[in-house]
Order: C-alpha cells, then sequence, then structure tokens
C-alpha cells in the first residue's frame, strides 16, 4: 500500500514543525555551550528486556558519566533494527559523535572511512587506548582485524573468545542407551553407523516399540545441520564457508571426491532410517520436543551446538554426551574451528566529534577492554549479592571453567519477567580466552550450576582435531571487489546447502548428477571468488 | 428416501430429470459442505490450538501434548504477561496509538474524499493525479526518515501518528462511496435550505455513510496495531515503544543463529518465551478480533460498495 505525499503532510503540520524545529536547534546550542560535563551523542543498542538506556534511569549510564564526566545524549536503537537505523542516520546525514555496539562490516569499514565519516583511530589508540594495545598483545589477529588496508583503524570490534563455542559441530548421544545395549562410544563411521542401526532395531528404550530416532537435527539455529559432524570424517567442512586452508592456499571443499564420498555415507544413512526424515526441516522447537518426550526417550543422537538445545529435562539431558569426532574410512578425522568469534565494527568515532570528545570516547572505547570494563557489561556494576549486584571477584576456593582458580563468579540474575535497568545489554567487550575460563562455575558437571564446566570438558573431546589453519572469519577486501565477493559467497553457500540436502535425501543421484552439480560451480564464479579469497587471504598473512 | 424418489421417477418423467437435477445438487452441496468445513478445521483449528496452549502448562507445550484442549490447565503464560511492565507499556502506547491514529486517519480521510467525490470541486483531477501519483512513487525511506526528523517529530508519539496518516487506497474508496451513494442533487437541496458544505458532511453525508467509516476504521485500527516498522525507525525511547516491539523482542529472541555464550541467560529468555508465548499472541490479537464483530455487518457491505467504479 502505498500511502501519504509528504506535501500533504507538510501542509498539515507546517506550524508544528517551525515551532519543534526550533526548539530542538535550542536545545542543541544549550547542551554545547554549557559549562558542565562533556555531552557524547550515541548511537546505542537496546538489550530486549531492558526497559531504559537514559541517564538517571539506568544505574549504569549514571555511573558511566559520573566516572568520565560526560552526559550521554543517547540514540538508542532496538537490537534488530541496529543495521538498518545506523545506514539511515549516514544515509541522512543525522549521525551522532560516536557509534557504540554499532555494526561496520569491513566494507564499511572502507567505504564510510575513505568518505571521512568514521575518524581513523590509530593515534587516539596509542595515545588513550593502552587497553586495546594490552589487547593485541593477548590476541594478536585482533590489530589486523582492525587495521583496514589503507593503514587505518576505523572501528573497534568487540571479542567473545568462547571455548565451546569454538568446536560446536557436536553430536550428542543417549549414554544411558549405548551401556544398555552394551555398545561403546563409536569412535569411527562405521561404529557410529551401527550404533545407530542398534539404536533402530534393538529397541533401546525398552517399549517394544520401533519408535526411536537413532540421529536427528534440526535447521536455522545454532549448529544442530545433521550432516557437517558427518561430513567432517570425510573432508572439513565449517557448514557455512566450505572453506579450509593448507599452507596458505585456500581449498574449497564440496566439489572433492571425498565430498562426494562423505555424501554417499549420509545418503546410506538417510535411506536405511538412521537420520530422522524430518532432521532437515525441523526448527529448535521441534528438536526440543521430541528429545524431550516424557513417557518414552525416542532420540537416540542429535546435532546440537550444545546438549540443552535438545535434551532439557532434569535427568534426561545427563544421558547426553558429545560423540567425539569419527575416524572416516580414509583416516580423516576433523571438526570445524572457530577459535574467535570477533563481533566487527562495534565502536567507532564519526567525524561530528570535537578533539575532547573524540579522546572521551576513547577513554570510554578503553575501559571496556579491561577485565573490569568487560566484566560491568556483562553484569553490571560489581557487588554482594545481598546488596542486588550480579558479579563479584572469585574467592580462593571459586573454580573457573577450566577446572583453574577462577577470577570472577556471576550471581543470579534477575528474572527474565523483569525490565532490568541494571546495565548496558550491548556487546562491546573483550572477553578473551582468560576471562572464559576464569568465570566460575561450579565442578559437578551433571548439574545445571555445572553445565558451562560441562560444555568445557565436552569440548577437550574436540578440541585436538580442529585442523591447523583456518581461514579467518572476517577479512579486509579490496574495494571493488567486496560487494561481489559477498554476493558469490551467499550464492555458493544456499547452492552446496542446497544440492548437499538433495543428494542426502536422495532427490539427487551421487552418481548420475554428480558431475553435473560440479559444473555448475562454473556458473557462480566460484574461481573467481577462489582467486579473490587466496589474494585476500595472503594480504592478511 | 430413495423409494419415495424412484416413485416420482416412475410416475412423472418429465419431473424425472429435476429430480435427478437434484442429486446432482446434493452431491455438489456435499462436496461443498465437506470443502468449507475442512476451511473451517484448518482456520481455526491454528486459532483454537493457541488460546489451548496458552491455558496450558509450559513443559505440556513443549513436550507436545497440547493438540486440541488444555492440558494441565494454568494461568502462568496469563500472570507472566501481565506483570511483564513493557508488556503493559506497550499495550497501553498501542492503545494510544491506534485510537488517536484512526481517529485523525478517518477524518483526513473523509475530509478528503469528500470534496473528490463531488464532479463541481475545483481542481479536482488535479488533486486526484497527485495523490495517486504518491501511490506509484515514493520517495523511500530515508527521504521519510528526513521528513519525520525535520518536523520534530522524531522520538515523539506523533512520530507514530502523523506519517500516513492518509491511505490513498483508502481515500479512493471512500470517494467511490461517496460518489455513488450521495447524489448531488442532496447537496443541492442542502445548499437551497441554506446548509453550508461542512455541515452537510457532517449532518447528511456522515449519517448516511456509515458503512465506509466503520470500514475506514476498522482497516485504519489494524494497520496501527500492527505498525511495528515506523516505532522501529521513529523512536528511540523504551518508554514508548508500541506493543509490536515488545512482542517481537520476546518471541523472536531464540530463533538467533548466534552462538550460546552465555547457556544459563540463553535458556532463562528460552524459558520465557516458553511461558508466554501463546498468551502473548492471544492478549495481543483480542483487541483487533474484538473490534471486528462490531464492524464486520458494515465491513461487507463497505467495500463491496466501494469497490465499485464511479
Amino acid at each position: 500500500m502505498k500511502r501519504i505525499s509528504c506535501i500533504a503532510l507538510t501542509l498539515f503540520l507546517v506550524a508544528a514543525a517551525y515551532a519543534a524545529a526550533g526548539a530542538e536547534g535550542e536545545a542543541g546550542a544549550a547542551g554545547e555551550a554549557g559549562d558542565g560535563p562533556l555531552v557524547l551523542s550515541m548511537f546505542i543498542t537496546l538489550g530486549e528486556r531492558q526497559q531504559s538506556m537514559a541517564p538517571g534511569e539506568n544505574r549504569y549510564t549514571d555511573y558511566l558519566e559520573e566516572k568520565f564526566n560526560v552526559s550521554f545524549d543517547l540514540t538508542v536503537v532496538p537490537g534488530e533494527a541496529r543495521l538498518e537505523k545506523q545506514n539511515l542516520l549516514l544515509a541522512s546525514g543525522t549521525y551522532p559523535d560516536i557509534f557504540f555496539d554499532g555494526q561496520f562490516s569491513p566494507a564499511d569499514q572502507m567505504k564510510y572511512g575513505g568518505q571521512g565519516v568514521l575518524i581513523p583511530l590509530n593515534d587516539l589508540i596509542a595515545n588513550h587506548g593502552p587497553d586495546i594495545e594490552k589487547a593485541w598483545e593477548i590476541l594478536p589477529v585482533l590489530q589486523k582485524w582492525m587495521v583496514t588496508p589503507d593503514g587505518n583503524i576505523y572501528s573497534i570490534p568487540a571479542v567473545e573468545e568462547c571455548y565451546h563455542c569454538s568446536v560446536n559441530q557436536k553430536h550428542w548421544i543417549n549414554t544411558t542407551w549405548l551401556e544398555g545395549l552394551g555398545l561403546d562410544m563409536p569412535g569411527t563411521t562405521d561404529e557410529y553407523e551401527a550404533v545407530l542401526t542398534a539404536f533402530r532395531d534393538d529397541d533401546p528404550n525398552g517399549n517394544g516399540q520401533q519408535d526411536e530416532i537413532p540421529l536427528t537435527g534440526a535447521v536455522n539455529t545454532w549448529s544442530a545441520d545433521v550432516q557437517d559432524f558427518l561430513m567432517s570424517a570425510f573432508i572439513y567442512t565449517d557448514g557455512q564457508r566450505f572453506l579450509t586452508a593448507d599452507n596458505g592456499t585456500i581449498i574449497f571443499t564440496p566439489d572433492k571426491p571425498q565430498w562426494r564420498d562423505g555424501l554417499r555415507w549420509i545418503n546410506r544413512l538417510y535411506t536405511s532410517g538412521l537420520i530422522d526424515s524430518e532432521a532437515f526441516t525441523n526448527s529448535r522447537d521441534t528438536l526440543r520436543a521430541l528429545a524431550n518426550r516424557p513417557d518414552d526417550l525416542i532420540v537416540g543422537a542429535y546435532a546440537a551446538g550444545h546438549a540443552l538445545m535438545g535434551a532439557q529435562e532434569e535427568g534426561i539431558w545427563q544421558q547426553y554426551r558429545v560423540v567425539p569426532p569419527l575416524r572416516g574410512p580414509g583416516g580423516v578425522q576433523l571438526t570445524a574451528y572457530r577459535p574467535y568469534m570477533p563481533n566487527f565494527g562495534r565502536f567507532a568515532i564519526t567525524n561530528k566529534a570535537s578533539p575532547e570528545v573524540q579522546q572521551r570516547a576513547m577513554e570510554l572505547a578503553n575501559w571496556f577492554y579491561t577485565t573490569q570494563g568487560t566484566l560491568e557489561m556483562g553484569a553490571g556494576l560489581r557487588g554482594p549479592e545481598s546488596e542486588g549486584f550480579y558479579w563479584d571477584w572469585a574467592g580462593p576456593d571459586d573454580m573457573g571453567l577450566n577446572g583453574e582458580p577462577a577470577i570472577y563468579l556471576k550471581l543470579p540474575p534477575p528474572p527474565m519477567s523483569e525490565v532490568t535497568n541494571y546495565k548496558w545489554h550491548t556487546e562491546f567487550r573483550f572477553w578473551h580466552k582468560e576471562l572464559f575460563n576464569g568465570w566460575a562455575a561450579s565442578q559437578d558437571i551433571m548439574t545445571r550450576d555445572g553445565y558451562e564446566r560441562f560444555l568445557v570438558v565436552e569440548s577437550d573431546k574436540y578440541i585436538d582435531h580442529v585442523p591447523a589453519e583456518v581461514v579467518p572469519a572476517s577479512m579486509y577486501f579490496a574495494p571493488e571487489d567486496a560487494q561481489l565477493t559477498a554476493q558469490l559467497q551467499v550464492e555458493i553457500q544456499n547452492y552446496v546447502e542446497q544440492n548437499t540436502v538433495a543428494f542426502i535425501t536422495g532427490q539427487r543421484d551421487l552418481d548420475t548428477e554428480w558431475d553435473s552439480y560440479v559444473q555448475g560451480f562454473e556458473g557462480l564464479r566460484l574461481a573467481h571468488y577462489l582467486e579473490v579469497m587466496q589474494k585476500t587471504y595472503d594480504d592478511f598473512q | 428416501m430413495v423409494g419415495t424418489v424412484e416413485h416420482a421417477g416412475r410416475a412423472l418423467p418429465r419431473r424425472g430429470g429435476r429430480i435427478r437435477e437434484s442429486r446432482v445438487d446434493r452431491v455438489f452441496l456435499t462436496v461443498i459442505v465437506i470443502f468449507l468445513t475442512f476451511v473451517l478445521i484448518s482456520v481455526l483449528y491454528p486459532l483454537i490450538f493457541i488460546v489451548s496452549s496458552s491455558f496450558s502448562s509450559t513443559s505440556a507445550v513443549i513436550a507436545g501434548r497440547v493438540w486440541l484442549f488444555p492440558v494441565e490447565p494454568s494461568l502462568l503464560g496469563y500472570e507472566a504477561v501481565f506483570e511483564h511492565r513493557s508488556v503493559l507499556i506497550g499495550y497501553v502506547n498501542s492503545a494510544v496509538y491506534t485510537f488517536f491514529g484512526t481517529i485523525i486517519n478517518v477524518v483526513l480521510t473523509v475530509c478528503i474524499a469528500f470534496p473528490l467525490s463531488r464532479s463541481d470541486f475545483f481542481g479536482r483531477n488535479f488533486l486526484m493525479m497527485s495523490l495517486v501519483f504518491t501511490m506509484l512513487f515514493s520517495g523511500g525511506l530515508i527521504p521519510l526518515y528526513l521528513v519525520v526528523l525535520k518536523l520534530g517529530l522524531m522520538n515523539t508519539r506523533w512520530a507514530m501518528l502523523l506519517p500516513e496518516a492518509l491511505v490513498v487506497w483508502f481515500v479512493i474508496i471512500a470517494r467511490t462511496y461517496f460518489q455513488t451513494s450521495i447524489p448531488d442533487e442532496l447537496a443541492e437541496a442542502a445548499s437551497i435550505d441554506g446548509c453550508r458544505d461542512t455541515y452537510f458532511v457532517w449532518a447528511v453525508v456522515l449519517p448516511l455513510s456509515k458503512p465506509i467509516v466503520a470500514v475506514l476504521t476498522l482497516m485504519y485500527a489494524v494497520a496501527h496495531w500492527n505498525r511495528y516498522f515506523h516505532a522501529l525507525m521513529f523512536l528511540s525511547s523504551e518508554r514508548l515503544y508500541p506493543l509490536q516491539i515488545v512482542l517481537r523482542n520476546i518471541l523472536i529472541l531464540n530463533q538467533t543463529q548466534e552462538m550460546a555464550v552465555e547457556v544459563s541467560e540463553e535458556l532463562m529468555r528460552q524459558g520465557l518465551a516458553d511461558l508466554m508465548k501463546f498468551s502473548l499472541i492471544v492478549v495481543a490479537s483480542a483487541p483487533v478480533l474484538a473490534l471486528y464483530p462490531f464492524v464486520q455487518r458494515y465491513f461487507i457491505k463497505g467495500i463491496m460498495i466501494g469497490s465499485l467504479k464511479g
């Protein structure tokens, strides 16, 4: 439906417009001229259950205003509208001094940096960002992520180095069933197939019916695609970009013969009923419903980034443990590896900021690269539970996620139904490996309190099988390549995903249609895409 | 019954054809009834399912044990909805936007549609053309954003009331209705009696046009109630958010493809979404559903008449 023209709107509102515009102009002028704290106009995103970021209403905003002697003029944006609103502000020229928790892709950084909208941060970091420089020492690749090809830094990323998330390609198997049937944890593809067959035929839940689903998964959620784990016993796959690297050479895996062997095996599992026929359409909620049947358990194994995405009820989830990466017939035994979770371009300063504002803004950014700032971003101000705080330094007896002495402990957060204004629900922080491990948790991994530790213990079984070299999650493409590469990447990814499912479910035939599938990559300009990736990867190293 | 038909067929051969025809009719009707029953079930079932789920316990819903009637009846979902402050704030905001927004819409639409329906209105064609022009071409998002910004509407309630205060499509419907149902002679008679145009609209046209006003009200009100994108773009204060944003924030959460850095937090969210999902949908749809029966009798009549070309 098309709607009112701007002309008609103006006719109705001409008087109000003049009044309002005038008032706004005065307010802006007064804010800058005053002697009070420095005014920082800032774009910021709002957490889902947060009611206010405004000074006077949000405890953490007040704290930062006092700490940095500033006054925030916030443009608050719901998290999901982040990118849209950011583009709108930039395109309309009404952008603020600072983008805090914005979303500048590498291409955007180069574009807005080149236009002069985002200012280079190199000198500011050198003079006012000591903890950011320290972060470069802790995580050397971080500096590479920040410096654009023209040598300038236009934005600062957020870092979440989550150990168990780095090896997320997991299958969870019901160990009670394994024991009941007298089977060992499978170690090879053949053993896994034998176990799944036993799950199908030998009535492991003991209800006399053949209602078991040996293996299932879900789509459109975090790492619950059933095929990725299985394929990793034949050739490397990350389930997204399908790239791997060997001695600096980028390799695309889905057109290799090993990929075909993998598909052949997965197709066999599928056609013999070992993989749930719904596995490629299930939603996460469906997976959860399947795995938590109260009467008889029916799911033998499922793919999921973490166990509780499937089995969740007490007494049920404890039965599921990871299947370690399988060794395939060719001796391949890999798992996808995503060592860091950088969120690029979270913090940027625009050319509207005066030198004082720039300096203060960098001090603010630096704060969230300190340990305390990072922890405050996660849980607000520090203090004891009895006084209404949500984190504190760990005691000498507290053990962290890696089983070593912990750094901090999280106190029970307020219930979800409560509106919370005690912290900023944004993602801009430097949560590196040491802080992840320093998170105090119960060491009893069979309880919910010890669940984070449980994930670490289970992930330890995967970490030895990560490839030596991975293609970085994000790189700076040359401006002329950026758009086409992004487009090709999406098309190639969709093509591989659709065809993988088609080959597994038997809609396409591996014997007769494989060649036309491989030829299809020519139409998607795979060679050009790989050439650009290779060039960019060379520059990155 | 069959015997009677056969007997009648033998006695009166000419009517036999009609009886056979009615058998075809009966088959036809049966097919239609069966078909409509399927349609009814397929439309009604999701509604019943959602209402039943909203009154069931969370664990029953997750385990998929609810299929028609509530299982382990519980009001916890509704309690959670009404205890959630953002939901209440959003509810009040949406009600305000819908009420005042609809008044503005309907007043403006009638005010422009009536003159456009009169053949003696100066510049009628030009005005109509310029309205239709905006249906075909629009400035896009950035100009709209700039207009709202420069008018000082940004982050005020007006940003939810004034942009798109007039939908050209509804103007055309209303104009056509006035053209076909309010004859020019009526206006002439009124003006001979000394009635001014404004009073004529108020005292004669509006009472005769209840169906179209009801249609406009309903369509505009539903649009306001569902409006989401404007809020996302123009509002930056949580106190002004309409229900739709709050709703999305709570319900869309666990659709994410991202990893779970803090699993406990994610599970808490999921628990809340599970608890509130269905009750929230019911609560959010109730006002529109409640409005519908009152307007529906006008609705069919009004939209049929309006669809005729003048």
